[in-house]
């Protein structure tokens, strides 16, 4: 989010004061726009949390500002906020849209828009992957691993081009699963630094205890129309739990080939156990950080 | 605030505890071992509650009938149906409204949103909202990550509007991974299995419900 906690909210609506009522809020940011292209123009350059329009815009309808906005933010929520009845909307180009809608003639509708809007950004109700129950809890852990401030880089490149090395594949790397991204703070055979946790398999992976392996990304129905992948020529994966000292999963040590590939259970433990070795090497740092910052 | 004051969901016919307003459970079991009926069950409504429900598999005047078929009577002043088969169309008079295909995700979200709300205008506050079965979704979507969005979305708006919610899947309909992943946005499970010729069902993720294996008459 930016500015602080305030809410940035995109909101268009041609002759109607649909920003002021966020305007008349404390915690919202909102920024008004007349059309599809001024609104994406301002998402060009401000990150939008959520974006509230109605239907018929001047030059294209809500969907069109809708994929336009997830392009440059892809976990905008939208919210379709109008008079117009649900059987005029034409979905048939925009199936895979999804928003939620809320019409201006429900009672109490400012409020309730208002709470809608909250809802959706900060119970993450629109986002595109499963989230782990523990999510909230999960992001407080991740905030004390920021690794930029470690020094610990050639650890983990090391680490990474050790593993890449052990198991013969095309890319080894560590990976923290951030709130909307997921941030490589290694990778060995590739040059990712950053991928929209959407289209990561890692964004699943921590949802399970055990090492994650797929042997074929492109015969799994959950990737195999993410292109993403495709480009990256992700084709096998496998990746073990990287967890705090409590057992909080923040991200996943991963092990990618360009072709369908399997493990046995001795390389899977193997993996494991690098990944029990980026665990502590991180927890020793995050420990050494927090001494360094007392000392100062 | 007390356990007495929150709202909940009752279940007359079931061996089961009423559950708190705001619930999203999901069904899993064999599409012809009861399943359906298991959720009719769970949506069966009380005197001042209000349906939702979203088809997928059957048409709008047989969903109806499945619904009826529990011995609950289908009001149309404060129930509805999402007809989501292909070739489905509106019925005023059943209150039928019906979206183009299963693959419509947005259209599915905004018709069952928008129905929501004229049940809340209606003054209805407690909304059993049934989507019987997930698995076209699945099926006809293509990429993934629209059908989060729409899970999301439903679930979302039932935690919030303090509904209850009854999705179904089948498990044997998606390989192993994808049905552990697709579980993730509801709060609980009810399984269902044949044993000896009798059903069971059980709970899991619910506080303060029977344990184990409970048999039921479907």
């Amino acid at each position: 989010m930016t500015n602080g906690d305030d809410l940035t909210v995109l909101c268009v609506d041609p002759g109607n004061p649909t920003a002021d009522i966020f305007a008349e809020r404390a915690h919202f940011t909102p920024v008004a726009a007349d059309d599809v292209a001024a609104a994406l123009s301002v998402a060009d350059d401000t990150a939008i949390d959520c974006v509230v329009s109605e239907y018929d815009l001047p030059d294209g309808t809500a969907f069109d500002l809708f994929e336009g906005v997830r392009d440059r933010s892809p976990n905008a929520a939208c919210i379709l906020y109008t008079d117009v009845d649900h059987s005029a909307i034409d979905t048939e180009q925009f199936q895979d849209t999804v928003a939620e809608f809320m019409p201006k003639s429900s009672p109490d509708a400012a409020n309730r828009l208002v709470d809608t809007v909250r809802n959706a950004v900060v119970n993450r109700t629109q986002v595109g992957f499963p989230l782990p129950d523990n999510e909230d809890e999960r992001l407080a852990a991740l905030v004390d691993y920021d690794v930029d401030d470690f020094d610990a880089v050639e650890t983990f490149d090391r680490l990474s081009e050790l593993v890449a090395s052990h198991f013969d594949i095309n890319v080894a790397f560590v990976g923290l699963v951030h709130e909307f991204e997921e941030r490589f703070i290694a990778c060995h055979g590739a040059d990712w630094e950053r991928m929209d946790r959407e289209d990561t398999i890692c964004t699943y992976a921590i949802l399970d205890e055990d090492v994650t392996v797929i042997q074929d990304v492109q015969a799994d129905p959950r990737f195999d129309h993410n292109e993403t992948l495709k480009q990256l020529d992700i084709r096998s994966y496998a990746g073990a739990n990287i967890t705090t000292a409590d057992g909080t999963v923040i991200g996943e040590l991963c092990l990618i080939h360009d072709e369908p590939r399997t493990y046995t259970a001795e390389e899977l433990t193997d993996l494991q156990l690098f990944a029990d070795e980026v665990s502590e090497q991180l927890e020793l740092r995050r420990k050494l950080a927090a001494t360094g910052g007392e000392e100062r | 605030m007390s356990q007495a004051q929150q709202p909940t969901y009752e279940f007359d016919s079931l061996p089961l505890e009423p559950v708190d307003a705001g619930t999203n459970l999901l069904v899993t079991g064999p599409s012809l071992g009861g399943t359906r009926e298991l959720v009719m069950r769970l949506l069966t409504c009380q005197s001042a509650e209000g349906l939702l429900l979203l088809t997928t598999e059957l048409g709008g005047e047989e969903a109806i009938a499945n619904y009826e078929a529990t011995g609950y009577p289908y009001a149309t002043s404060r129930m509805a149906v999402v007809d989501c088969t292909q070739g489905s169309h509106d019925d005023d008079d059943r209150n039928i409204h019906a979206v183009s295909a299963p693959s419509d995700l947005t259209g599915i979200g905004i018709v069952f949103s928008s129905l929501y709300e004229r049940l809340y205008g209606a003054g209805i506050e407690k909304v059993r909202t049934g989507l019987y079965t997930l698995a076209p979704l699945v099926m006809y979507t293509q990429e993934i990550q629209p059908l989060y969005r729409f899970l999301h979305t439903m679930t979302g708006r039932i935690r919030t509007a303090d509904g209850l919610g009854v999705s179904a899947i089948d498990p044997e309909s998606q390989d192993e991974k994808t049905f552990r992943t697709l579980t993730q946005p509801f709060d609980a499970q009810i399984e269902l299995r044949e044993r000896d010729g009798k059903q069971q069902l059980r709970c899991r993720g619910l506080p303060d419900q029977p344990e184990g294996w409970l048999s039921l008459d479907l």
